[in-house]
């Protein structure tokens, strides 16, 4: 069998670098790699553990030794904040991965099946129909605090969400003549799948799972905040804002940085998202 | 027209019982026995398999679904464990505080959205444009508890100008409802707003591009009549469609701001309910929400009729 050829795809890598010289995506892409680098280097770059009790140093402004202050229970906060970063990027790249994956998958079998269409299609709607929030909420309280059970709760927020992108992408592939082809000359079901329509449908999904990676980290954040997502001895900057919410007037730094960085985290994958989807989209194309 | 009224609300149904199944089956996979925690450590196994009874927990879990759902049609959404009393009034007695955010929070975002978005059309590619699109990208990142908190902090805290947190019943002090109500509705408005002027500017500047509006300045009309009669009234239909769509994140969002301002409505009760893990008023809850979603988005699908004359549905 034959494979039928995609048309041809030039300059496509040249459009990537000329995305990431944009200024916004640029310093959306320095800011992510900075947090990133944070969250791997955190044992050497902090003083103290997360978790490391100074109950004497307890509340103490920002100084040479605490770059951001001490909380009510004497941790460092700037190390909570590194360490803290770990949970939100592993959340918010498993999420965007899974939910880009399986919902392009569901597309892919609901999109290419038209009978199957329709159930898949009123199934989506409805999971669609619950907030985040509550669907998390729901979700978390069913099964219990931990990584990866915040990572499986936002995957069944977003997978409909992707899976809808997916799905609008595969209706339009799937009439494209070199499918027609392929189907013609007699290629298996799965072939065309995988071969002819996939590769189509890529790009709006992945500029999708950039906006879902920024949504997850913030959904993430909010559940623990709520105390439905963190288990208790993992860092995570929702906590540290719960925390912090409740010393406002003693310490203010205990509520501004852990939200600064995560207020700049999800800024920084929204430009990257934003500048790819505008170099996919060939009305907002500049040169 | 009816018809399609009737195949939309045929459709919501079919979306409304796929909410059911995946919240009741998502809640009942709980570990764990709810009467332990209802009873407590040292209740006796008669007791235990009194309340299992009362709770028609002793029954099969898809007939359990089965009575929760005949219940759910005739507005039965059971009773709290917690509190005693029917689901609906347990949610009712919370629902003024949530509502009157809610519908301050939209009037936040659709003024600010729709208005920021029409400006940074106007003045594409001007130093008003970027501005107005920086802030919109603020809006989309800065959490809305984050941004919450850091109003208190400088509204309530330190210049004094409001309250901190709590709530007025609109009935009793309409005038504090408004006080205690500026902070959470601009801080969960904002992000709302943030879409809604992205999708605004999109579409102006799409509209703005169309014959109609070149033959309106030809006319001679005075600019500011061709933007907001001409141009904006037909960019309005994307932007209604988002300002629906985000009527699911404002639900979301409620919890949470509700969380920070202490506010004491249905957001509180879900957070609550999980502590007390009163299930039936957590499930009873998210359905009222997803409810209350499918409407507000046929009212969209219809208010389009209204805006734009072309519009028919078969």
């Amino acid at each position: 069998m034959s494979a039928v050829a995609l048309p041809a795809r030039t300059g496509s890598s040249r459009r990537g670098l000329k995305t990431f010289r944009r200024p916004p995506v640029a310093f959306g892409g320095a800011v992510l790699l900075l947090v990133l680098t944070m969250a791997l280097m955190a044992p050497y770059i902090t003083t103290s553990g997360p978790n490391d009790l100074d109950i004497l140093g307890r509340l103490a402004p920002p100084t040479a030794a605490h770059p951001m202050g001490t909380d009510d229970l004497g941790r460092d906060v700037w190390s909570r904040v590194a360490f803290g970063a770990r949970l939100s990027l592993t959340v918010g790249f498993a999420t965007a991965l899974l939910s880009a994956a399986l919902g392009t998958l569901v597309a892919l079998v609901a999109g290419f099946y038209r009978w199957l269409d329709e159930i898949v299609m009123r199934v989506l709607d409805g999971l669609m129909a619950l907030p985040g929030v509550l669907l998390a909420i729901a979700i978390m309280a069913a099964v219990g605090p931990k990584v990866s059970n915040i990572v499986l709760a936002l995957t069944l927020v977003y997978l409909p969400r992707c899976a809808r992108v997916a799905r609008s992408a595969v209706l339009v592939v799937r009439e494209h003549v070199y499918v027609e082809a392929a189907s013609a000359l007699g290629a298996a079901d799965r072939a065309i799948m995988w071969r002819h329509i996939l590769p189509g449908t890529l790009t709006p999904v992945i500029v999708q799972a950039t906006y879902v990676f920024a949504t997850a980290v913030l959904l993430e954040a909010s559940l623990s905040f709520l105390g439905a997502g963190a288990p208790p001895n993992v860092p995570s900057w929702g906590v540290m804002l719960a925390e912090g919410r409740l010393l406002m007037r003693q310490a203010p730094w205990m509520t501004i940085f852990p939200g600064a960085v995560l207020s700049l985290t999800v800024l920084a994958v929204n430009m990257i998202g934003d500048g790819l989807r505008d170099a996919m989209d060939p009305r907002l194309r500049r040169g | 027209m009816i018809a399609y009224v009737a195949r939309r609300l045929g459709s919501m149904l079919a979306t409304m019982l796929v909410v059911g199944i995946v919240v009741f089956f998502v809640i009942h996979s709980v570990p764990g026995d709810v009467t332990s925690a209802l009873l407590g450590q040292d209740a006796t196994p008669a007791q235990i398999q009194a309340l299992r009874q009362r709770l028609q927990l002793d029954q099969p879990l898809p007939a359990q679904f089965v009575a929760w759902l005949g219940g759910v049609l005739t507005g039965d959404l059971g009773n709290s464990n917690y509190m005693r009393i029917p689901v609906i009034e347990a949610i009712s007695q919370r629902l003024e505080p949530t509502a009157m955010l809610a519908l301050a929070a939209t009037l936040v975002a659709v003024t600010l959205g729709v208005g920021l978005g029409a400006l940074a059309a106007v003045r594409h590619n001007t130093a008003a444009d970027y501005v107005v699109m920086f802030i919109a990208m603020l809006g989309l990142s800065l959490p809305t508890f984050w941004l919450g908190l850091l109003m208190i902090m400088l509204f309530a805290v330190n210049l004094n100008w409001l309250p901190a947190a709590g709530y007025a019943s609109v009935t009793q002090a309409p005038l504090d409802t408004l006080r205690y109500l500026v902070m959470p509705a601009a801080s969960l408005g904002f992000s709302q707003a943030a879409v809604i002027a992205r999708m605004t500017r999109a579409s102006m500047l799409d509209a703005l591009r169309e014959d109609f509006v070149r033959t309106a300045r030809s006319k001679g009309l005075p600019e500011r009549r061709v933007v907001v009669r001409h141009a904006l009234r037909n960019a309005m239909m994307p932007v209604l469609t988002v300002i629906g769509l985000s009527i699911a994140t404002l639900a979301g969002g409620v919890v949470v701001t509700e969380t920070v301002f202490n506010i004491p409505g249905a957001g509180r009760l879900v957070i609550e309910s999980v502590q007390r893990r009163d299930y039936p008023v957590l499930q009873g809850a998210v359905i009222v929400v997803a409810l209350v979603y499918a409407f507000i988005n046929l009212l969209v699908d219809l208010s389009y009729l209204a805006l734009d004359p072309r519009v028919r549905y078969s």
